[in-house]
């Protein structure tokens, strides 16, 4: 890793802590109480003491923090656990530990969150430059009207809606069931993405069936996003298409698809890069509602269910992974800005 | 011998404004043409024209357009000549690279799209393009980007990219404005050179007459959307026909001879403006009341052509 690299995640630890701090209280801050969700609708009072006993949820504020980050050294006794020791707790609704649950299930969200993202700068990259390159034509009207769409439509009514007319009238895709049809076998492969496992290990019909199964929540997370790529895309093009470099690249007999796809868009990109930073970041959010209409079994749904039985572990657990994915992507985001810009310095 | 380039009435509006009132230019097989004039007179448009590359918003029209004896009126056939037929070298060489590719791959580029090179032929063509407009480093300048280049280095790597195509005609816009005024000059000379060693011809367009002197074989002089004057180089200097000409040429000679720098008085019209007959008439030493009258008449005398009532010869002929 280059020292650059280094000192952005270092840079991240403090930032990180924060969080954790921030989460730990808003999880508290909710209303509701995990101990007697826990112990049932008819548990006495006495069990529900008892449970939270169990929980350590009866101890001080400051202390539950404490035993959070640094674990059972906390309390001056040996042993392990704590966040510095990559232990996010226990949830208190599955009984597993929180870190195993996430990860059980953040191939799931990968695989939603990439297939719209990639759906989104797909149509928003080209539509952005054509729109840009026939400015004022049908196409760039047209596009106005896509992101002026995509701003005005929320992801989850837009989940619905799809779910409505691809499943309930025209019966194209299936519906909300999750990741495969409920019969299929998911593919045992490395990555834990269904559509990539099933093409290593040849399965088409498994791959089919995942392919049937993602389109929509992936139409349904990625299509806000393609507004706001589309408008930056455009707006940027607009500028690179008056630059001396684009005049004397078409006076030298540049043309079509190479000119646009090559020379202009990788200098209308920049733009586009970050804004689809931000929207990665913000897209872990919206999982949680388009995850839940469509039953997807990822880490929106876990924290969904989560945040209903205020299992405080998990929700901080979800924060945590949150705020990291978030500033990974920046850094990445950065990566690529060096890459595509050699102007552009890292320090 | 018959034109290169031949152009005759061609005129140009950008958003209803009249640009060019009717141009007429040849350039001949081998010759560099000096297109001179203020700033404004239409220099640049021209050569937009040609290889149709005008501002949205334009409407162009010719009496005749050839070029190597095919017509050039449809935009088809000018769009097609970019790069091929004709190279073009740009004003601010910096900013015309762009700035996110290598400049080795922006050229090597040109070579495979213009002359159908493999990839491993064109870097190879590249570098001998790029030692074949002086520069003596050339594995380091194909590697480098464009901000890592001096203006003038980027402005050999420009012509090296109007090379690429072997074109008949290279058109140069002020390429050496902004540059060092010591590169300027080596700029000038190389590209004098290469018309020469590479069987092409040129066009170099320029505000300087100091310029002209030294790389053109013929001028074209602008005024307010069309040449008043045409002509060799040498007799232009000599007795230019046309009292706008004159004037250039000899604040031009008196700024070399260290002379305080002088102004044709008045101010050169903006697109738009009520011009007289002869848009120079209001600026003109010589102008006469038939001259925001009646249109110029075009004069032929010694080797120069003109339009003007009083051009500054006795033994002009009117035609
Ligand atoms: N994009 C444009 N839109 C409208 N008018 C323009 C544009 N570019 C140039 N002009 C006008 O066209 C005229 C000729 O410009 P140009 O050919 O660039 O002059 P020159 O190159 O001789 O300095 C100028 O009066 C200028 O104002
Ligand atoms: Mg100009």
């Amino acid at each position: 890793m280059s020292p650059y690299v280094i000192r952005r995640l270092i840079a991240l630890i403090p930032i990180l802590i924060g969080v954790t701090l921030l989460a730990f209280l808003v999880s508290r801050a909710l209303p509701g109480d995990p101990a007697r969700l826990y112990a049932g609708i008819q548990a006495s009072d006495a069990q529900v003491e008892a449970i939270r006993e169990r929980l350590g949820l009866n101890q001080p504020l400051y202390q539950q923090y404490c035993v959070y980050m640094i674990g059972q050294t906390c309390l001056g006794e040996s042993g392990g656990g704590g966040l510095i020791r990559g232990d996010l707790g226990e949830s208190i609704r599955t009984g597993f530990s929180v870190a195993d649950d996430i990860t059980a299930r953040l191939p799931a969200t990968i695989e939603m969150v990439g297939a719209g993202m990639l759906f989104a700068l797909a149509a928003a990259l080209p539509l952005g430059v054509w729109a840009a390159v026939r400015r004022g034509k049908l196409i760039d009207r047209f596009c106005r009207f896509i992101s002026t769409l995509g701003v005005a439509v929320p992801d989850f009514w837009l989940a619905l809606i799809l779910m409505l007319i691809f499943f309930v009238f025209l019966g194209w895709l299936p519906g909300p069931v999750g990741r495969l049809d409920i019969k299929a076998i998911p593919p045992d492969g490395p990555t834990g993405f269904y559509t990539i496992d099933s093409l290593i290990r040849g399965q088409w019909e498994t791959f089919r069936n995942a392919v049937s199964h993602l389109i929509l929540p992936m139409i349904a997370i990625g299509f806000p996003a393609v507004a706001p790529i589309l408008r930056l895309t455009r707006n940027a093009t607009l500028s690179v298409l008056n630059s001396d470099y684009i005049a004397f690249g078409r006076a030298s007999g540049l043309r079509g698809p190479p000119l646009y796809l090559k020379y202009v868009l990788r200098n209308a990109l920049p733009g586009a890069v970050t804004m689809t930073g931000l929207i990665v970041g913000y897209m872990i959010g919206g999982a949680v509602l388009v995850e839940r209409v469509f039953s997807w079994p990822g880490v929106g749904l876990y924290a969904f269910a989560s945040l209903q039985a205020n299992d405080y572990p998990a929700i901080q657990g979800f924060v945590l992974l949150s705020a990291v994915t978030y500033m990974l992507v920046f850094l990445v985001v950065d990566l690529v800005q060096s890459v595509i810009d050699p102007r552009v310095r890292l320090k | 011998m018959s034109a290169l380039l031949e152009l005759r009435g061609l005129e140009v509006e950008i958003q209803g404004l009249p640009i060019l009132r009717g141009v007429d230019i040849e350039v001949m097989p081998g010759e560099i043409l000096g297109v001179v004039g203020e700033t404004g007179a239409g220099k640049s448009m021209t050569a937009r024209a040609v290889l149709d590359l005008l501002p949205a918003g334009s409407a162009v029209s010719f009496r005749s357009c050839s070029f190597g004896g095919q017509d050039f009126i449809p935009v088809k056939a000018r769009q097609e000549a970019r790069g091929h037929r004709i190279g073009f070298v740009p004003q601010r060489p910096r900013g015309s690279l762009n700035p996110v590719f290598r400049v080795g791959h922006q050229l090597s580029d040109a070579l495979r799209r213009l002359r159908g090179l493999g990839r491993r032929a064109a870097k190879k063509e590249a570098l001998d393009l790029l030692r074949s407009v002086r520069i003596t480093d050339p594995e380091r300048v194909y590697r480098s980007f464009p901000y890592e280049l001096s203006g003038g280095m980027c402005q050999r790597v420009c012509i090296a990219v109007a090379l690429a195509g072997e074109p008949e005609l290279i058109i140069a816009d002020e390429p050496t404005t902004g540059l060092d005024v010591t590169i300027q000059a080596e700029i000038l000379r190389l590209f004098g050179d290469l018309i020469s060693e590479h069987n092409t011809a040129g066009m170099l367009i320029t505000h300087d007459l100091g310029v002209v002197a030294d790389v053109c074989d013929r001028v074209a002089v602008m005024y307010a959307g069309r040449v008043v004057n045409t002509g060799t180089t040498a007799e232009i200097y000599r007795e230019a026909l046309h009292p706008y000409a004159n004037r250039l040429v000899s604040i031009a000679a008196s700024l070399d001879s260290g002379g305080a720098p002088r102004e044709i008085p008045g101010r050169v019209p903006n697109p738009g403006d009520d011009l007289a007959s002869c848009a120079f008439a209001p600026r003109c030493f010589r102008a006469e009341s038939d001259c925001f009258e009646q249109e110029p008449p075009l004069v032929d005398a010694e080797g120069q052509l003109a339009f003007c009532h009083h051009p500054l010869t006795s033994e002009a002929v009117s035609r």
